[in-house]
């Protein structure tokens, strides 16, 4: 795909709506557009899953400390498991 | 730390396996939660690792929501995977339903143990203002399992970033993280990895596409 593709073919693409040939022609034309890799990017059909994403990471930094305890402990829990056995 | 005192059975003397893996090391391969299942029961090491790797953290996060502290957090995550053990190991019928409701089962037991601690904590005096608070949360069935389904979210989203970790270049997943989860300027990224902003705009595309995919294969387990 030489020419940029329409709106409602990026957010197909971004939706995963696309055939398998169509989504490879605009996959192969976001690599050298920036205006439509930048479209697609910008979008916000990924919204909920870019905030879900980003609060699973605010989480993971909250409980740093503890599941670091819990790392800590890996090795004795696995030995545990498996001595139970 | 609370007894496990829900699933314990006479002692019998059983060998003590090797431990054929590095306490850190993560297994690769993404099994399916049967699979899984069904290899921590024949107690295979790499199994049980995956296990603590995909559900050690989820239960820590689920314990400090309701209010416990980093440790006692981090001993239920310990005490809850150690009495899922016990029960794979010493109920059939619970070993089979568990291929189709580990999420269930987990839940059940983290919140006992969450009881457990709550419960030590008020008879001995030790607790603190925030374990106070948190145990409006502890004993409401209702907010307890909305607590841990977005636990258990979480857990499949991290799934999710792992498998696609594990299928893209590292810059790749760098892009991703800078722009999109710590929300940095699509040229300073650029600027950071030696690339294009353009680059930087498809990683971010095709790294969300991938977790998508991703998600819907661990949702399909469940």
């Amino acid at each position: 795909m030489s020419e940029c593709a329409s709106s409602f073919q990026m957010m197909s693409f971004a939706r995963g709506d696309l055939g398998r040939s169509a989504t490879q022609a605009i996959d192969a034309h976001i690599e050298t557009c920036q205006t439509c890799a930048a479209a697609i990017a910008e979008s916000d059909v990924h919204e909920r899953l870019v905030e879900a994403l980003r609060e699973s990471e605010a989480s993971r930094c909250d409980n740093e400390n503890a599941v670091a305890m819990f790392e800590a402990a890996r090795a004795a829990i696995l030995a545990a498991l498996l001595d139970r056995s | 730390m609370a007894g496990r005192s829900d699933y314990q059975i006479p002692e019998k003397p059983r060998p003590k396996p090797e431990i054929q893996v590095r306490p850190d090391e993560h297994m690769t391969i993404m099994t399916r939660n049967t699979s899984l299942i069904d290899l921590c029961e024949a107690n295979d090491p790499l199994a049980w690792t995956e296990f603590l790797h995909r559900y050690g953290e989820m239960l820590v996060s689920f314990a400090r929501q309701v209010g416990l502290s980093d440790r006692e957090a981090s001993d239920v995550a310990k005490a809850t995977i150690l009495a899922f053990g016990d029960a794979l190991r010493d109920h059939n019928d619970i070993a089979e339903q568990s291929r189709v409701r580990i999420k269930q089962l987990l839940r059940d037991i983290a919140r006992k143990r969450v009881l457990a601690v709550s419960r030590h904590d008020s008879s001995d005096g030790s607790s603190s203002a925030r374990v106070w608070i948190g145990q409006a949360h502890i004993g409401n069935s209702v907010r307890e399992e909305a607590m841990f389904d977005l636990e258990w979210q979480r857990a499949c989203l991290r799934r999710a970033m792992d498998m696609v970790r594990a299928e893209v270049g590292d810059q790749t997943m760098s892009a991703f993280e800078q722009y999109v989860l710590r929300r940095q300027p699509v040229g300073e990224v650029a600027q950071d990895l030696n690339t294009t902003p353009t680059e930087v705009y498809v990683a971010k595309t095709r790294v969300l596409r991938r977790i998508q995919a991703s998600l819907v294969v661990i949702q399909a387990e469940e």
